[in-house]
């Protein structure tokens, strides 16, 4: 009740600790946005077991090709069901408004089609199968001057024509996506002329898994995923070896020092001030475990208020990038908000430390001056 | 009024309080300060005993240490048989709150409280239910004539209305001893005479058990010394009976001629 009294200096705390609230748990809300998006692409294809990719692969979108013929080796492992080949590579288009853009074309089997775009907006798929043919992806086809079926552009200098708009997942790059057949990819791309950048599996029914990894894993050059294993690594990518994490860290880490910061120093304050007032408590025959449950139940309080105002505002300012074609992704799981408990516990202990201590110490013989 | 307070022996009996050859040492080497040098004095139980004395002759000191809140380098204080030091911070602080009641110079308000919850405290932090604690509470602000003044936050208040809300507060526990630290020191005189008189009241009530509550002030007001039933005199750190000289200014000053007796008696709280 003595810090709620001082109505001014428990706004300034409230304020302060909403506010390293909300930088922490928005930034964090970004953040996951981006790891989430950074496995789009896995999670367009989710009937892929496992994936093959080239030796040393440590992002999904980042592959090198891999020769045809390890295709017919992978097939012919037992517990295979099936193996398609795909390819995901950069390339420049040039739009019909004369500028271009880098687009990711992926290129998939013409026949069983694993890897097409997931939904299907506008055209026939097996338009797709005709040469020149792609579909646009929808979200991020607004970089692409917006193309619509019948449209053309170029693709590394050689003509495409839209046949329909698709809707899939992008990656971290946000790169338009051109889906086609693997013959056009290699059409648009010739370097990956007899190869493919990775090759998703699927296993027969009662196959071990493990074994079947194991066994294409001893394909020269090929590593070897499970779905959740290409997902984490690929996010431990982004976290530890682009500049990403970092950033994110270092403004997590700022969230938290200024909570830090205001929460010690207006406790601390608010102790100074009040400390006459509880060497008087202490004179009359308070306990001590008294005061510092007082200390601590007004922490508490104004913590999760603070919380509460933080986590609210952190939460509408993640709406926006919860759509799937946001620029700004954001994602905000209950594990966060839970989590976002944990920076403002952090604030409220050390300033109630520093109260406590204060508190503890002060002797009641002060009050006769 | 006693002249004599250092034959009496160390023993509570119909004592309140018995303090004898303290020493209170503050720092250590060439820099430590001697307060206390020996220091004597016994409270016979409803007395109210005034300690006077210039700034720095160790009036504070002994009542600290009468008080529990500071412990003598040496010699022994007991204050109704209880040897503060034989207990752990905690007992003493309980202890402290049964015994003692205090009045500082300083009214020490928690200024975000209504006064009847200021008076209340030590009721509540001695786990006394809510209700009754506030009861209590008006009751004690009744006897200092601010009933009307229950939801009034301190800062509303003058400076004597704050004393005497002080006064409640530390008579609302029903002290057996209460220690007044330069009670009238902020107050004009017209307002420190009220207050002495409640305080001069407090020392004259006896609880329901008939047990009186002793008072001992310290302060160097002239006025505040009328009310006392006697005065000792505090120089260099030990204390004596009160000088003629004293005395004599006191009766001079306060416009008395023959006795300390107050001018009147407050109703009792």
């Amino acid at each position: 009740m003595m810090l709620f009294g001082a109505r001014g200096r428990y706004a300034a705390l409230v304020f302060g600790l909403s506010f390293a609230v909300l930088l922490i748990t928005q930034q964090l809300a970004i953040f996951l946005g981006i790891l989430d998006r950074a496995t789009g692409p896995l999670q367009n294809i989710g009937i892929a077991d496992l994936w093959v990719a080239s030796e040393g692969t440590r992002y999904v979108d980042i592959v090198r090709g891999i020769h045809q013929r390890e295709l017919w080796r992978m097939r012919s492992v037992p517990g295979v069901e099936w193996a398609e080949p795909l390819i995901v590579t950069p390339a420049i288009a040039e739009l019909p408004d004369g500028g271009f853009h880098e687009v990711q074309v992926i290129g998939f089997d013409r026949v069983t089609m694993v890897g097409r775009p997931p939904i299907l907006l506008d055209g026939r798929l097996e338009d797709v199968l005709l040469p020149e043919a792609v579909l646009v992806e929808a979200t991020s086809r607004h970089r692409l001057c917006n193309l619509t079926t019948g449209e053309e552009l170029r693709v590394n200098q050689r003509r495409a024509r839209v046949v329909g708009v698709g809707q899939a997942r992008t990656g971290i790059l946000s790169h338009p996506q051109l889906y086609t057949t693997l013959e056009n990819a290699r059409r648009f791309v010739p370097a990956l002329e007899g190869r493919m950048t990775q090759v998703l599996v699927g296993l027969k029914a009662g196959a071990a898994r493990h074994q079947v990894l194991a066994e294409l894993s001893a394909i020269p050059g090929v590593a070897v995923f499970t779905t959740d294993e290409m997902r984490w690594r690929s996010k431990m990518y982004i976290v530890f070896q682009t500049s990403i994490g970092l950033n994110f860290a270092l403004t997590v880490g700022l969230g938290l020092v200024v909570g830090l910061i205001v929460s010690a120093a207006a406790f601390n304050q608010f102790t100074g001030e009040n400390l006459p007032h509880f060497a008087m408590l202490k004179a009359v025959g308070t306990r001590p475990a008294v005061l510092v449950w007082l200390v601590l139940v007004q922490a508490a309080v104004a913590g999760l208020i603070g919380y509460g105002i933080g986590i609210g505002l952190a939460g509408l300012l993640a709406i926006p990038g919860l759509a799937p074609d946001a620029e700004l992704t954001s994602l905000f799981p209950w594990q966060l908000m839970a989590g976002g408990l944990l920076p403002m516990l952090l604030c409220i202990a050390l300033g109630s430390v520093i109260s406590i201590r204060r508190v503890i110490r002060v002797d009641p013989v002060t009050l006769f001056q | 009024m006693s002249r004599d307070a250092q034959s009496t022996t160390f023993s509570a009996e119909g004592n309140c309080v018995i303090a004898r050859d303290l020493v209170k040492v503050f720092g250590s080497g060439a820099r430590s300060i001697t307060a206390l040098r020996g220091a004597s004095l016994t409270v016979e139980a409803g007395r109210l005993v005034v300690l006077a004395g210039p700034s720095g002759c160790g009036k504070t000191t002994l009542l600290s240490i009468i008080s529990g809140m500071l412990r003598p380098s040496a010699g022994r204080v007991s204050v109704f048989g209880v040897d503060w030091w034989q207990y752990s911070e905690d007992q003493r602080g309980r202890l402290r709150g049964r015994l003692v009641g205090y009045v500082f110079q300083r009214f020490h308000m928690i200024p975000t409280l209504p006064v009847l919850y200021n008076v209340a405290v030590p009721l509540l932090a001695r786990g006394i239910a809510r209700r009754a604690a506030l009861d209590r509470a008006a009751e004690a602000l009744a006897g200092v004539g601010l009933e009307r003044r229950l939801g009034a936050m301190p800062a509303e208040l003058s400076g004597g209305m704050q004393q005497r809300v002080a006064i409640a507060r530390a008579l609302v526990g029903r002290p057996r001893l209460l220690v007044c630290d330069e009670p009238t020191a902020n107050l004009d005189s017209r307002t420190g005479r009220e207050v002495m008189q409640l305080i001069h009241a407090a020392s004259r009530a006896t609880d329901e058990r008939g047990a009186a509550c002793s008072v001992i002030v310290v302060t160097h007001d002239y006025q505040v010394m009328r009310f006392a039933d006697e005065i000792h005199e505090m120089t260099d750190g030990a204390v004596l009976p009160a000088s003629p000289r004293l005395l004599e200014r006191v009766r001079v000053l306060a416009g008395i001629h023959d006795d300390l007796a107050p001018p009147e008696t407050a109703k009792h709280v």
